[in-house]
């Protein structure tokens, strides 16, 4: 809708010439102040006597001789924008092993970002730049369960741990704001808020979401296939048929790139209370959470 | 630039908000895919850990025995299932703090400092013990032996 009216803005207006721009309003410079107006007599505005009167105050940062704060304290370039790259806490194996044991995790269900925050042992906090799952090598040998589990990050090492025990992992991207709602589903279900539609990842993070060596979301599934065989055969070990398995419904039960929950489409609102959803049925709505 | 901001105006005022329409504030409720929610509610209580059919564990957790009932004390598990033994440290300070200890807690230092002798014959072990709250402090950072005591005794 808003594209179509900016091209024919584009088509009507006229061309851009010196007698039909603007500078914005926040543009205009202000005048230097000579303090001479009603009550800026006599001192001014600059008190009385001293280096404020005088135009003799130090420069900025000045501490009255000793080396000040911004010479004293040296600059580290390596923690050069820390504060915007992605973080991804770690959780081992052993540690997930424990949850299984504990009965805290079903083995029998995909074992998802929200299932792991849920069982209490496995904290995000997404405004500490936080964006999932990194699933480290701890634990590989005490490992023995097959499961369906969705990951952020995963090693080559994790990968064929959970691949010799006939289980699936997959790499999957969520934004902030999908990991709001995922972190903690039901205190979102309780401000309201539609089910969030879930982004495509950022461009230095899409080569490995579409990387069949770290079974990204966004991979060929062929691909994945032979990259599960080549694993198998690095590593030594015989890779089991999943075909044949009890659990094929569950290793095949995959999620759209933009959806969030298992079974929830994004736009909708989840009513708790009355233990009901709401699915919007304007075009404009179906249109962008379909897209 | 006025008169083009007139024409602008009159043809490309956005519309959405003028004309509400009745469509775009429709919806239909259900209920069939509410069971996918409740999979995503809280857990309210911690669960009870399942039967295994062998112990320890993949993780290397053992539940407790019928044989440690029959012992003059007995040392309870935390709400989380596990062995209430945990490391204070301040600094070069350490002490090896196990909770929820019941029954004859004297008995129970001597049998600690006993076992910890037979690791450690050149040390001398010393234990504080808090009878109204059934907590012992040992002195040192013990946490994998005092563990392995009680797993022995069954606890």
């Amino acid at each position: 809708m808003g594209i179509e009216k900016a091209l024919r803005l584009v088509k009507d207006l006229p061309r851009v010439a010196l007698n039909n721009i603007k500078n914005s309003p926040m543009d205009q410079k202000k005048p230097h102040n000579l303090r001479r107006g009603w009550g800026k007599n006599k001192t001014h505005g600059r008190g009385h006597k001293g280096q404020g009167q005088r135009m003799t105050l130090p420069k900025l940062g000045f501490e009255t001789g000793h080396k000040p704060f911004y010479l004293r304290v040296p600059q580290e370039y390596y923690y050069e924008g820390h504060h915007l790259k992605r973080q991804y806490p770690p959780l081992s194996l052993l540690r997930l092993q424990r949850m299984i044991d504990m009965g805290c995790l079903d083995p029998n269900e995909v074992i998802d970002i929200s299932s792991i925050c849920m069982t209490g042992h496995y904290h995000l906090h997404v405004d500490r730049r936080h964006y999932g799952i990194n699933l480290t090598e701890e634990g590989a040998e005490k490992f023995s369960t097959p499961i369906c589990i969705e990951v952020q990050w995963a090693s080559e090492m994790t990968i064929a741990t959970i691949e010799r025990l006939g289980g699936v992992i997959m790499t999957r991207f969520y934004d902030p704001l999908s990991l709001i709602a995922l972190q903690d589903p039901e205190t979102y279900f309780k401000t309201g808020k539609p089910i969030p539609k879930c982004k495509l990842p950022p461009t230095d993070a899409v080569e490995y979401y579409s990387d069949p060596k770290f079974r990204g979301y966004l991979a060929d599934p062929e691909k994945i296939a032979e990259e599960r065989v080549a694993l198998s055969q690095k590593y030594g070990y015989d890779l089991p048929d999943l075909s044949e398995s009890d659990k094929l419904s569950l290793l095949l039960k995959r999620k759209d790139p933009r959806q969030i929950f298992f079974g929830l489409h994004p736009g909708w609102i989840v009513n708790l209370t009355e233990k009901k959803i709401l699915k919007p049925k304007a075009e404009y709505l179906q249109e962008y959470y379909h897209s | 630039m006025e008169l083009i901001g007139g024409i602008l105006q009159a043809r490309y005022c956005s519309s959405q908000n003028e004309n509400p329409t009745e469509q775009q504030h429709e919806y239909e409720e259900s209920t069939e895919e509410f069971k996918y929610v409740e999979k995503l509610l809280n857990n309210k209580m911690i669960p009870t850990p399942p039967q295994h059919a062998e112990y320890p564990t993949p993780s290397g957790w053992y539940p407790q025995t019928e044989e440690a009932s029959k012992l003059p004390y007995f040392v309870h598990r935390n709400k989380f299932h596990n062995m209430p033994v945990y490391l204070l440290k301040k600094g070069p300070l350490e002490r090896t703090k196990i909770l929820k200890v019941d029954g004859d807690i004297q008995l129970f230092c001597e049998d600690l400092k006993n076992y910890l002798s037979m690791k450690y014959p050149s040390k001398i072990h010393y234990t504080h013990i808090n009878e109204i709250n059934n907590k012992v402090l040992v002195r040192g950072d013990h946490v994998g032996e005092v563990v392995e005591f009680l797993k022995e005794k069954g606890f």
